[in-house]
This record gives C-alpha cells, sequence and structure tokens, in this order.
C-alpha cells in the first residue's frame, strides 16, 4: 500500500506543475457552465410526440369536463385522468399522485373544486399548473395552453367576454422553502462530463509511461502490475474529487447553486461517479496502445456519454428507447443522483441505486482493465 | 572452454583464472530462448557471469541483446528455457531477482518533470528504503552521478549526458549485486562516457558488483570488460576475454573508401575477385578486408585498387581489435549499414 500511494504522490506532483491541464481540469469547467446555463435558460421543448399531462379532475361539473375534452383534443398533449393503483383498478389522479408523476411530465394541471360552478354564476374562476422545478418549457407550454382553452370556453358559453379565469403556476419546493434554479441540473452534468474528461488525463499519462520507457524500469522493480495499476487508478480518483469538490463549491460560492438537503447523498454520488469514472479511463488505458490513441477514443467516449447521458440537455427529452440506453454510461446514473439529490431534495435513500450502479461500474472496469493489463509483455 | 557447435558455447571456470576472479556464478543461463512471431530475439543462449566481473555483451542493434537482458532481468518471460540470477529464479523468483539486480534501461527512464532528487527519491521509496538510509542512498547516487549540484533541478532542463548519468544513478539505489546496463552510452558526450566508465570501475571494485555490459561500440567492450561474448542475431557466437578472442579470430583489416558512390560497386567486384567474396564486406561507405597475410593482403589489396582505376578517397590497414572478430565471425561489420 506504500509503494501505492508513492507512485499515486509522483503523478499528482507532476499534475501539480502542469499548468494546462491545471486549467482545464478547473477553469475550462467552471466557464463552460456559466456560458451554458445562461444560454439556455429559455431551451425549448420537444413538440414532436405526445407529453403525458396527468389532470386532476377536483371538480365534476360540465365546464370542467368540457375543459379535458378539449385539452384532450390537442395531439401534443395524452391527458391522464386516472393511474394505475395499488390494487390493480384504475384510480382518480389526485394533486399528491401528480406530483409525484412531476419528475417525468414536468407539469400537471390542476381544476379545483368549484370551477364550473364560478364560470356558470359569472364569477372569477381558477386554474392550477403544478411545475416541475427542473423544467422551464413544458410547464410554459401548458400554461399558455390552459389560458387559451380557458379563454375560449368562457367566451363559448357566453358570446362575451367573462371574467377572466387566472390559470396559476405552482412549483413543489423542498424543505428549504427554495426554488431550484439551472444551475442545479448544469453543475453536475458537466462537472461529470469534466471529470470523466480528467481521469482519461490519467488514462494517457498511463501510455505515456510507457512510451517514454519509466513503464519498463519500474518492472525490474519489486512492485507488482497491481501497485503500478493501483497508483495510476489512485492518482486519477483523488484528482476526480478535488476537481468534483472545487467545481461544485464554485457553482455554490459564484452561482449560488444548492447543494440540497443531504451532504452525505452528495459526497456518496461524487466518490462513486468518481470511482467509475477512474475504472473506464483504466480500461481505456488498457486497451489503447498509444498516447494519441487514448486522447481520441477517451474524448469521444466521453463526449457520447454525456450527450446521451444527459450532461447537456435533460434525459427525458429524448425518445425513450434512447433514455433507457443511456443507462450503459456513467453519465446517466450519476446524473439520476445528482438531480434527485439536487432538483428535488432527496436524501441518502433516494441515491443507493445509482452510487450502487456507479460503483459496480467503476469495479467491472477496474477488472477487466487490471485484467488487460496483467498480460504484461502485451502491454509493454 | 568447450564449444558445442556454431552458435553455442558454454564458458564453464571454477576458482580463480588468470582474470583474477572469483568462480562464483551469480547468473546461469541454460537454453534461452525468446521468439516475436516469426523472430528469434534470442536463439538457444547459455551464459555463465562471475561474481565481480564486467561482462560484456557486443552485438550491433538489433541482435537481441535487450531481449536477453529483459529476460534477465524479468520484464519478460523466456519461450523456453532457463536462468538464475544469484541462484534466484527468473520464472519464479522474479521479485527476488529485482531486489538483488538492477536494470539501467537503453531508454532513458526518468520523469522529466521531477527534479533528479524527487526521481531517485520516488525510485528509492518502491526499492523499500527509508528515513536515513534512503537519505544515504540519494546522496551516494548524487555523488556516483556528479549531480549534487543539480538535485534541485528539473530532469527536463538536463543535457543528455546529464540525464544518462541520472538514469545509471538509479540503477544504483538499491545497491544491487548484478548490475546490468544495456547501451549506457548511447548519445552521450565523451565527458559523460569517460565519467559512467569511472562510475562502472569504481563500483565493482568498491561494492564487489558484477557488471552485465551490452553495446555495439567495440571500444567500450575492449576498454572495460573482463570477458566479451560476441553477439548477433541471437546467439553468443565467442565468448572470452579479449585478448583471448582477438588471439583466435584476430587478424588485420584493411578498409578502402572510394571518392566516389558510383564506383562502389566495380571496387567490390575487383576486391572479391582478389581475396574471395567472403572475406570483403561493405559497412559505413567503405569496404572491409579481412587481411589474413598481413604482409602480403595489403600489397595485393593496393595492386586490386590500381588495377580498378578507382578513386579513393582512403586506404587504411587496421590492426586487430573486436570489430575484426566480428567480422571474422559473422562476415559483416558491428556497424553495418
Amino acid at each position: 500500500m506504500a509503494k501505492v500511494w508513492h507512485l499515486a504522490v509522483k503523478d499528482l506532483r507532476l499534475l501539480m506543475r502542469d499548468v494546462p491541464g491545471l486549467v482545464f481540469l478547473f477553469i475550462t469547467p467552471i466557464v463552460i457552465i456559466a456560458v451554458a446555463s445562461f444560454a439556455l435558460s429559455g431551451v425549448f421543448a420537444n413538440e414532436a410526440r405526445p407529453f403525458d399531462l396527468p389532470v386532476v379532475l377536483e371538480d365534476d361539473g360540465e365546464a370542467a369536463r368540457a375543459l379535458v375534452d378539449a385539452l384532450s383534443g390537442i395531439g401534443a398533449f395524452r391527458v391522464l385522468t386516472t393511474y394505475e393503483g395499488d390494487e390493480g383498478g384504475q384510480a382518480q389522479m389526485t394533486r399528491d399522485k401528480a406530483k409525484q408523476l412531476l419528475k417525468d411530465t414536468k407539469a400537471a394541471v390542476v381544476i379545483p373544486n368549484g370551477f364550473s360552478d364560478a364560470l356558470a354564476k359569472g364569477e372569477p374562476a381558477k386554474l392550477i399548473v403544478l411545475s416541475d422545478p427542473s423544467d422551464r418549457v413544458i410547464p410554459s407550454v401548458v400554461h399558455q395552453t390552459m389560458t387559451q382553452l380557458a379563454t375560449q370556453l368562457a367566451l363559448a358559453r357566453s358570446g362575451q367576454r367573462l371574467p377572466p379565469v387566472e390559470v396559476v403556476q405552482e412549483v413543489p419546493v423542498d424543505a428549504s422553502g427554495e426554488r431550484p434554479t439551472p444551475f442545479e441540473a448544469n453543475v453536475p452534468g458537466y462537472a461529470v462530463m469534466f471529470m470523466l474528461l480528467g481521469t482519461t488525463m490519467g488514462a494517457v499519462a498511463l501510455l505515456e509511461e510507457r512510451e517514454n520507457g519509466t513503464l519498463r524500469k519500474l518492472r525490474t522493480l519489486p512492485v507488482s502490475a497491481a501497485d503500478i495499476l493501483g497508483g495510476k487508478a489512485l492518482s486519477n480518483f483523488l484528482t476526480a474529487l478535488v476537481q468534483s469538490a472545487v467545481l461544485f463549491a464554485a457553482g455554490r460560492l459564484l452561482f449560488g447553486m444548492r447543494l440540497g438537503e443531504s451532504i452525505a447523498g452528495l459526497i456518496l454520488m461524487i466518490v462513486c461517479t468518481a470511482f467509475a469514472a477512474t475504472g473506464l479511463a483504466m480500461l481505456l488505458a488498457s486497451l489503447c496502445k498509444t498516447r494519441a490513441q487514448a486522447n481520441g477514443v477517451s474524448i469521444l467516449v466521453v463526449l457520447t456519454m454525456s450527450a446521451l447521458g444527459g450532461s447537456w440537455w435533460p434525459l427525458y427529452i429524448e425518445p425513450e428507447w434512447m433514455q433507457k440506453a443511456a443507462h450503459v454510461t456513467v453519465t446517466a446514473w450519476a446524473m439520476d443522483g445528482f438531480t434527485a439529490l439536487l432538483v428535488y431534495g432527496g436524501g441518502l435513500a433516494d441515491v443507493w441505486r445509482p452510487a450502487a450502479a456507479l460503483a459496480a461500474m467503476g469495479a467491472a472496469f477496474l477488472a477487466a482493465g487490471w485484467w488487460r493489463f496483467s498480460r504484461k509483455e502485451r502491454f509493454l | 572452454m568447450h564449444t558445442d557447435g556454431y552458435g553455442k558455447m558454454k564458458a564453464t571456470l571454477s576458482g580463480k583464472d588468470e582474470t583474477g576472479l572469483n568462480g562464483e556464478t551469480v547468473i546461469q543461463a541454460n537454453g534461452l530462448v525468446k521468439a516475436f512471431g516469426d523472430v528469434r530475439a534470442v536463439d538457444g543462449v547459455d551464459l555463465e557471469v562471475r561474481r565481480g566481473e564486467i561482462f560484456g555483451l557486443l552485438g550491433p542493434n538489433g541482435a537481441g541483446k535487450t531481449t536477453l537482458i529483459s529476460m534477465l532481468t524479468t520484464i519478460l518471460t523466456p519461450d523456453t528455457g532457463s536462468a538464475s540470477v544469484c541462484g534466484y529464479d527468473i520464472r519464479t523468483e522474479a521479485e527476488q531477482v529485482r531486489r538483488v539486480a538492477s536494470l539501467v534501461p537503453q531508454d532513458l527512464a526518468l520523469y522529466g518533470g521531477l527534479t533528479a532528487k524527487e526521481n531517485l527519491d520516488f525510485f528509492a521509496s518502491l526499492y523499500g528504503l527509508r528515513g536515513e538510509t534512503k537519505r544515504r542512498r540519494i546522496e551516494e547516487a548524487l555523488d556516483v552521478a556528479g549531480l549534487r549540484e543539480w538535485a534541485g533541478r528539473r530532469v527536463s532542463t538536463f543535457s543528455g549526458g546529464m540525464k544518462r548519468r541520472l538514469n545509471l544513478a538509479v540503477g544504483l539505489l538499491n545497491r544491487p549485486q548484478v548490475l546490468f546496463l544495456d547501451e549506457p552510452t548511447v548519445g552521450v558526450d565523451p565527458q559523460s562516457r569517460r565519467h559512467i566508465f569511472e562510475c562502472v570501475r569504481r563500483l565493482v571494485a568498491k561494492y564487489g558488483m558484477t557488471v552485465v555490459y551490452t553495446t555495439h561500440y567495440m571500444e567500450e567492450a575492449e576498454t572495460l570488460c573482463d570477458r566479451v561474448a560476441i553477439y548477433d542475431k541471437g546467439r553468443i557466437l565467442d565468448l572470452d576475454r579479449t585478448d583471448a578472442l582477438l588471439a583466435r579470430h584476430g587478424g588485420r583489416r584493411i578498409e578502402v573508401r572510394p571518392a566516389h558512390e558510383e564506383d562502389v560497386e566495380r571496387l567490390g567486384d575487383v576486391l572479391k575477385d582478389t581475396f574471395g567474396a567472403e572475406a570483403v564486406t561493405f559497412a559505413e561507405n567503405r569496404w572491409v578486408v579481412r587481411a589474413d597475410d598481413p604482409l602480403d593482403s595489403p600489397e595485393r589489396a593496393i595492386a586490386a585498387v590500381k588495377r580498378s582505376g578507382v578513386a579513393v578517397e582512403s586506404f587504411a590497414v587496421r590492426e586487430a581489435d573486436l570489430e575484426t572478430v566480428f567480422l571474422r565471425l559473422t562476415g559483416k561489420s558491428l556497424r553495418d549499414e
């Protein structure tokens, strides 16, 4: 273990003197995160496929039913007034259920009790649009749609302008009472991407040792192949941890990003993501023959994972099949965990599954990389 | 010493001989073979190296010297055959071999981003050295390499010669019983080369270290080594003290360099007609003729050159040296093109 430590310290010392490498690890991601977050705050929704839209029908009057019928006639929405209950049958949609579904549907409509009566009496009526805290677009679209439909409904009934129907947007807040900002989604997304890019630098460093002859020298010392790979992996892992800590701290201090309700959960996710990223880097190093090859393969793998896995845009805007496929990537599991913590205010119990998946991926990658590396003559 | 036919030579000496060396064997190799595809880089090598000797492995680039050294230092595993270093089997006791032996590789194995002292500290840590012992060994290594003044500078700022000396210093940290030097003077200035030679002699004298020295420079082998193995195409062709090799295979050689490139072939034809094709070889822009008769051969060579009508840039008669030995054993020069 002491030899592993010395091997790791040597690599970290070299990294501290690599100014371009340090800029890449710490300054570049902060700049990218700032630009992307401000630029993408008005990102548009995909209208190509119908969105599931839960509708809570608390009023069973004629106007409420007519409103639901009109909403169902719009091709962009698939109106859900019921859901499959615990006992198997269909249950009426409720506010609580609609709030639960918000993570997937991003918006829901509540037609409160008294809506139809208010319209019939010519009094102001109210509709509620429940909004997912991480999305700005779909709730806006639903809000505008409901405003339009409600106005048309009122005009159709009386032929003259009636008191307006107020459409209120409601965002469920967590225990802190704060509403998420774009940084809660963007900082983790780009942190994961740059963590993956950073650990692949470690992969390139292993190949550099092979190319410049130091690996061959190390193999003549009383040091095992496991020690060498372990030292490289440890320095990578520690670098990824420090990088993440700096990026999350920058997100908090510079952009006011929330760190969620569970610091333990956040630490767990950071550690597991760093572990998976380290394993991936070691596997890539063992598969590549040259530094140039490792650079090319690493960038390709990382950017693909980032695009597919939700670093750059929310996973839900991708087709269903792609959302499922994305979960072969480190990025998707990492984003599941960070989103649960930072956007939805979840705790340790909400991230055990993504953390376990990341830990398993890291272990599998390291094992595969070790198997390749241990065939020493091929690697030398 | 007895021979087992062309290609395999066994040197079995016991007790002290005329070199004054103790007969204890520290490296023993039997039938070592290593192939890469169709190429047999080591083709059945038997070897014994005795304690305290400087053993030279002399051969051209690509002969397989580094592959042989790589097996003895446990980097590569032999396809067949066996070997031991200080009594430890290279296959089954690799870790022990790595503790008693050290390799100074042909490629510089240093971290340019670290200082000289940091490089030494790192490698010393991997040898398990700690505290005061480590500090003393690092100081000793810096002194041996003559780099104390530059200990705090990054290796990337060093000259090639300084890097070579540091490369050697790293190999001494664990005070090995056997030191393998693989072409340690490649690309090195004459001052650094002399420094390396002095280091090697001092190490042997002070610590009784055994040195295996690979080179393609015959001058180094002649100057430094107690015994020299002539090595080519994966085989030891002959092995003995330099004077014994010269006595066995020596003889003068004649070197003729034509003035114009277009005359090379014509001159070669004439020389081959005069001396026989097997006695004439071409290397480094000159024809080299084995002068079996020290008196008659130079005259015949001069006559042949005149007959050819070729203008000659240089004509030299060289005394017997390991270059001649190599030429006689392989039919080519150590630095063949």
